[in-house]
């Protein structure tokens, strides 16, 4: 296999030294910039054989799989989606540590035939990298349809690495990949990449820069492209090569840097126009005058005032579709969960009491409780999967921006947030899109005061019951005031933490496209399996918890830990109108927000009237608003809880939040319930 | 058909009446760097051929058949020329020799090839329009840049003459079609031209500034459209702009030059709502901004090659 001459030896990292026993299976890297099919080709090669992770130390995700359609076994893995190679994000520093480090076999670039010359541009980087490319042509068919037509012969002379086009929505051309990939395995393709030229001047600059640091560029790196990664400006090879290199010549080389500041913009320049040359020979153009589906479709979907009105509209239609599609499925469930209790006590009538009791209240409850979110998740996800693949959401985004720039965040954050209505979880975990880490946090702090499905059921139970026709208003009131709060809570954190920082917003709006029902369908499953790996086992985990503090010590309600601490709290539950037993079904919304409505029926549960009936004698009108405000506003669930501490990779942050909320929730809860006492209303 | 010779002379006499000079057997001769009696015999051979005419004065005139011949062997040429910039690399004063020898050897499928692949661009590199391609037409009368009177401003049309030496000189001024030109003062002691070139100052000889044609820019536009540089948060929708540079700091710069708002790129505006985010496209793709960023990048308004197409 051809490799370039100047190429230094490979690093094998502690993975490759444990596997060089066995004859190592070639490992093929997926690289491309975001909306280029990457996941489309990575589906059909790897089926469902594929594992999702996260990459060591990142919050980035690491998809990987084994490929058994070609000749040999190939191990695929799935690079995370960058635009460059500059360590601008954790994405890209992913990107090009596991190329440099691991040194996979093959790289499939995969680049958008719809958008050929962008997304050369990551092309253009990864052939200054030792690895041998193949470049998937992928999206030929989105780019006929706009009128583009492209010879992939004429591109694969140009660039001296094989060409496949490809139609991956359709699992067209895979086979032809798998062919090419193999051809580089084998060394039958006469592999020659073509380096693109920067220019006479920035040569000559690279030349020097290189002759300085030379020696100093830790091996794993091309001495050529460590030097070009200097010149643009890149902050982690500045600081690799900081320790590695005497004082005189740092000063030497930041004397050169600040000289040529100018450097990263010749660099682009040269290799987007190096880019145009190759485009330009390969590509036939439309006529200008070709209105396209996606210019067409943006003149309503990005439109100054049909766009917000459009966006209300979708996000309505998903939410009705959700609740609507997903209410069947829940009764279904329920009965399963009954029918499955009642099968447990037949099956274990001469077993001990407690562990009966175990079984069915604590392991069983636990499990109804993650299964009957399930069909409301998943319908969620298919929804949201939905817009993204088709296009839409980027649109969303630019809408949202406005709104979103009120709480110091951009359009960006609308994706995660807007994830949160779903599942608090899976908003959190979004939060991994954004590119600085200053709105990833603020982000993450705001996700959980987006009101998820979980606590949506509790409400809309507790206010059937309590309000009966005027439920509904005091539905929208409740979404309107922690809809406000979110807001409020963003513009005084951002000043307060960020010091009012205006964040940037750089967002591509991909082409309309049709559907990929398979990738809408796996990336549904994903997620779904993702929540009941993570929320699930810690749902039900806590379920037996909160039960066993529930029966212990003398296996009745009213004298058990759970009242204690329910007791406990009964001072704050004072200002709120609200008798320890509520407090204690706030507090086991911790476990999973629609707990609360478990707990409530267990702590209130009489033979002769159901929980429904119960509530209003037990609370007044004012009393109930304030338990309603608390659980819109509340600490998350302990799920949510982990995954913030995940992602922020700190307790501080983690038990920041904790604080804010807690403060918030009661803070406001109180506020309206001494206004009504104040006012002698509903009280 | 006729010779690849005949051909040449066809289309220096082309080239000759598009310049509005009159096709003398002088003139011609100096075009195509011949002698005078070699020019007097190849048009004699070109009025047997019933190519061209000569009127009592002596000036040739193209027929009908002359003319379809010169205007496709000036397309051919001036095809190849766009190929061999645009997609090869080559300089821009290598260009007319290459051009001269491919255009005789191009079958008309190639020549649609090659139109189809530099489509993008209504003249050639030194900017003379290619016969048969549409291009933006534009008001105001071409002059040679030595014309320009103190104060006023320009942009370059095209080069008249494609000698390798006159264009390299050029290209190190920066005076290329599209680039903006004013003149700074009057005539210097040693008889150079004092201007300013994109915002550089350079001075230049009379007898090149002869061999650049110019269009004047009225100071209406000068103020509003042309040489001044917005941010492209201030570019109206559908307006199109071409990348200055970044102020500003690096901020997210690296991420908006991966994806192509590099100097010189394209931009069009495509949603400016006067507050909010805006949608650019950008090398084929739809691009939203902050406002924030939009303000940092500076774009000049219309497009390099002197076509705005508002």
């Amino acid at each position: 296999m051809a490799r370039q001459a100047s190429s230094p030896q490979p690093v094998h990292s502690a993975l490759q030294t444990e596997a060089t026993e066995e004859p190592r299976i070639p490992v093929v890297a997926l690289a491309g910039s975001p909306n280029v099919g990457k996941s489309s080709i990575f589906n059909p090669l790897t089926g469902l054989s594929q594992h999702v992770g996260n990459w060591p130390g990142k919050t980035v995700e690491q998809k990987t799989g084994v490929c058994t359609a070609g000749p040999q076994r190939l191990q695929i893995v799935d690079l995370p989606g960058t635009y460059s190679l500059t360590a601008n994000s954790a994405e890209e520093q992913v990107t090009r540590d596991y190329i440099l480090r691991e040194r996979p076999e093959v790289v499939v670039a995969v680049v958008n035939a719809a958008n050929l010359e962008r997304t050369l541009y990551l092309v253009s980087e990864l052939l200054e990298l030792p690895s041998p490319l193949v470049v998937a042509l992928n999206m030929i068919d989105v780019a006929a349809s706009n009128g583009i037509h492209i010879e992939p012969n004429v591109l694969q002379s140009a660039l001296g690495v094989p060409v496949v086009p490809l139609v991956a929505s359709r699992s067209e051309g895979i086979t032809d990949l798998l062919q090419a990939i193999e051809s580089l395995l084998c060394g039958s393709f006469a592999y020659a990449p073509v380096q693109p030229n920067l220019g006479a001047e920035t040569e000559r600059l690279l030349a020097r820069v290189e002759a300085l640091i030379g020696d100093a560029v830790p091996p794993s790196y091309p001495k050529r492209w460590f030097s070009l990664k200097l010149l643009e400006g890149d902050q982690e090879a500045s600081t690799i090569l900081h320790d590695r290199i005497d004082a005189e010549r740092w000063d030497q080389l930041q004397t050169i840097l600040r000289a040529n500041e100018d450097a990263v913009l010749s660099i682009a320049s040269a290799r987007y126009e190096w880019i145009g040359r190759m485009v330009r020979a390969a590509v036939v153009r439309p006529r200008a005058d070709i209105i396209t589906l996606t210019e067409r479709l943006d003149r309503v979907a990005t439109h100054t005032w049909a766009g917000p009105l459009l966006l209300i509209g979708i996000l309505a239609l998903v939410f009705w579709a959700v609740f609507q599609l997903s209410g069947p499925l829940v009764t279904l469930l329920e009965i399963g969960i009954g029918w499955a209790s009642d099968w447990l006590r037949r099956v274990l009538v001469g077993a001990p009491a407690w562990l009966v009791e175990v079984l069915t209240e604590g392991v069983l409850g636990g499990a109804g409780t993650v299964l009957t979110l399930l069909p409301v998740l998943a319908i969620f996800f298919a929804a949201i999967a939905f817009l993204e693949d088709v296009g839409y959401l980027a649109r969303g985004a630019f809408i949202a921006d406005r709104l979103m720039h009120h709480m110091g965040l951009h359009g960006k954050s609308f994706l995660p947030l807007f994830l949160g209505f779903g599942c608090n979880v899976p908003a959190v975990l979004g939060t991994r899109i954004l590119d600085s880490q200053r709105d990833r946090l603020l982000t993450l702090l705001l996700a959980p005061m987006v009101p998820c499905a979980g606590r949506i059921v509790v409400v809309v139970f507790v206010a059937g019951a309590l309000f009966g026709q005027q439920g509904a208003l005091v539905i929208m009131g409740l979404l309107i005031l922690s809809l406000a709060m979110l807001v409020l809570s963003g513009a005084l954190l951002n000043r307060l933490l960020f010091r009012g920082a205006q964040p940037a917003l750089i967002l591509e709006l991909p082409l309309y496209h049709w559907p990929n029902w398979k990738t809408i369908g796996l990336y549904t499953w994903q997620r779904v399996r993702d929540f009941v790996t993570r929320a699930g086992t810690v749902i039900l985990g806590l379920s037996v918890v909160i039960w066993a503090l529930a029966a212990l010590p003398s296996g009745q309600m009213e004298t058990s830990y759970l009242a204690g601490l329910g007791r406990l709290l009964a001072p704050v539950g004072n200002l709120l109108g609200l008798d320890w037993r509520m407090m204690v079904a706030l507090l086991a919304s911790l476990v999973a927000k629609e707990q609360t409505l478990a707990t409530l029926a267990v702590l209130t549960a009489t033979e002769e009237a159901s929980l429904s009936a119960v509530l209003p004698q037990m609370l007044s009108p004012a009393a109930g608003i304030a338990f309603l405000i608390v659980q819109m506003l509340f600490v998350p669930c302990v799920a949510t809880l982990t995954a913030i501490r995940q992602e922020s990779g700190s307790w501080r942050w983690t038990l920041f939040s904790i604080a804010h909320l807690a403060t918030l929730s009661f803070g406001v809860a109180i506020l309206a319930y001494q206004a009504a006492g104040l006012l002698g209303v509903g009280v | 058909m006729p010779s690849p010779q005949a051909e040449e002379y066809l289309e220096a006499i082309a080239r000759l009446e598009e310049r509005g000079q009159p096709v003398t057997t002088s003139a011609l001769a100096k075009e195509c760097q011949v002698s005078a009696p070699t020019a007097t015999e190849m048009l004699r051979r070109l009025t047997d051929l019933g190519l061209i005419t000569r009127e009592p004065r002596r000036e040739a005139i193209l027929t009908d058949e002359g003319r379809k011949i010169a205007s496709t062997v000036l397309r051919r040429h001036r095809l190849w020329e766009r190929f061999l910039h645009d997609v090869l690399g080559l300089r821009w004063d290598a260009l007319h020799e290459q051009a001269c020898e491919l255009e005789h050897a191009t079958s008309p499928e190639l020549e649609q090839w090659l139109a189809e692949t530099v489509s993008a661009s209504p003249t050639c590199p030194h900017g003379h329009a290619i016969p048969g391609v549409a291009a933006v037409t534009e008001t105001g009368a071409l002059a040679p840049l030595s014309t320009l009177q103190a104060g006023q401003t320009a942009r370059v049309h095209s080069i008249t003459r494609e000698e390798s030496k006159l264009l390299q000189q050029l290209d190190s001024l920066g005076l290329r079609p599209g680039a903006i030109v004013r003149r700074s003062g009057s005539v210097r002691s040693d008889g150079d031209l004092s201007l300013t070139i994109g915002g550089k100052s350079a001075h230049i000889a009379q007898q090149i500034a002869d061999r650049v044609l110019v269009r004047l820019i009225s100071d209406n536009e000068v103020a509003t459209r042309v040489v001044e540089n917005i941010p492209l948060s201030a570019l109206a929708p559908n307006q199109v702009g071409t990348i200055q540079g970044y102020s500003g700091g690096r901020g997210i710069m690296g991420r908006c030059l991966a994806l192509g708002f590099t100097p010189g790129a394209e931009v069009k505006m495509i949603r400016n709502g006067g507050q909010g985010p805006i949608i650019v496209l950008v090398r084929d793709t739809r691009v939203a901004l902050g406002r924030g960023q939009a303000s940092r990048i500076w774009v000049c308004r219309g497009e390099l090659d002197g076509a705005t197409s508002e």
